[in-house]
């Protein structure tokens, strides 16, 4: 669909949507909604899909036990476990892997 | 949790800690009006439980508003950060841009009745990407090492079209298609579109 399309069935002038497009304009909700039903769309919220602090973690386990089983982890896990030591920094995570693998 | 209790857990978190880089974002997000979003190596720890960091990077409009929230919170301008110090521990903020240049919707964290963006897999991947395009080992690295702890969460696709449309528009960034498709190969998944570009 054309711009021009769209803007005859919106009645939106062409040159106006073509700003919405190229993110030039904040449009106004009642404005985005005519031109999503132009495009036989609808506005619709729903709510933010959040993790949390937990799946965050289990994500970070998961994402360095892959580490390891690529055969760069263990390696390089072990001697992040030592570098972080050797500062005082939190190893839970290398820990675990390390017990792990 | 207010700005008082979200700075005591990060300042009280384990020095790069998801406790500490996540709650210090929500720290910094709470004193300032627009949305804040994590990137940069605490994102890419969230995203792969690996990487160090010394500071945490946001992305977001910052007003003079924020500035003087942030100052009587506690943190003081020291060269590009925002650095706050506890009795133990020190959190350093750096805004590197006022506008996330991604393509995705951030990742949303939920600590305590706060929410945290966090710069999405395949948004992190891409500038992982482009950072990798300098040749050095410390970038290629760590666009490898997020490439094989969230493989399956990358979206591969997106990925080879974007780096074949920045190539074709940046010059100097030529090499992009054939860094990606070569990283990707290394995480073991099969290629789906046929990036021809040379390899840089």
């Amino acid at each position: 669909m054309t711009l021009s399309d769209l803007s005859e069935r919106t009645g939106i002038a062409a040159s106006n949507l073509s700003r919405l497009e190229r993110g030039r304009v904040d449009a106004r909700a009642s404005t985005l909604s005519t031109v999503l039903a132009g495009l036989g769309l609808t506005l619709a919220a729903s709510p933010r899909v959040a993790s949390d602090l937990d799946g965050v973690k289990a994500r970070m386990e998961e994402g360095a036990r892959r580490l390891a089983d690529a055969g760069r982890g263990e390696r390089d896990v072990a001697s992040r476990l030592a570098w972080k030591e050797r500062r005082g920094l939190d190893t839970t995570v290398e820990r675990r892997v390390l017990a792990s693998s | 949790m207010n700005a008082d209790e979200l700075r005591d857990r990060a300042l009280a978190a384990a020095p790069q800690s998801a406790e500490r880089i996540l709650f210090g974002a929500a720290l910094f997000n709470a004193l300032t009006a627009g949305e804040m979003v994590l990137v940069g190596g605490g994102a890419q720890v969230t995203h792969t439980g690996i990487g160090r960091i010394t500071d945490i990077d946001l992305v977001g409009p910052l007003t003079d508003t924020d500035r003087a929230r942030l100052q009587t919170m506690g943190f003081r301008r020291e060269g590009r950060h925002w650095v706050l110090e506890g009795n133990d521990a020190t959190i350093a903020v750096e805004i590197p841009a006022d506008e996330l240049a991604a393509v995705e919707e951030p990742d949303y964290v939920e600590l305590g009745g706060v929410t945290v963006s966090v710069i999405s897999v395949t948004d992190l991947m891409m500038d992982r990407l482009i950072q990798a395009t300098d040749r050095t080992t410390v970038t290629y690295e760590e666009a490898l090492e997020l490439a094989i702890a969230a493989s399956d969460r990358i979206d591969w696709e997106q990925i080879v079209d974007r780096s074949d449309k920045i190539a074709r528009t940046e010059p100097m960034l030529n090499n992009l298609p054939g860094l990606s498709d070569r990283i990707r190969a290394k995480t073991g998944l099969s290629q789906s579109s046929g990036s021809q570009q040379p390899s840089g």
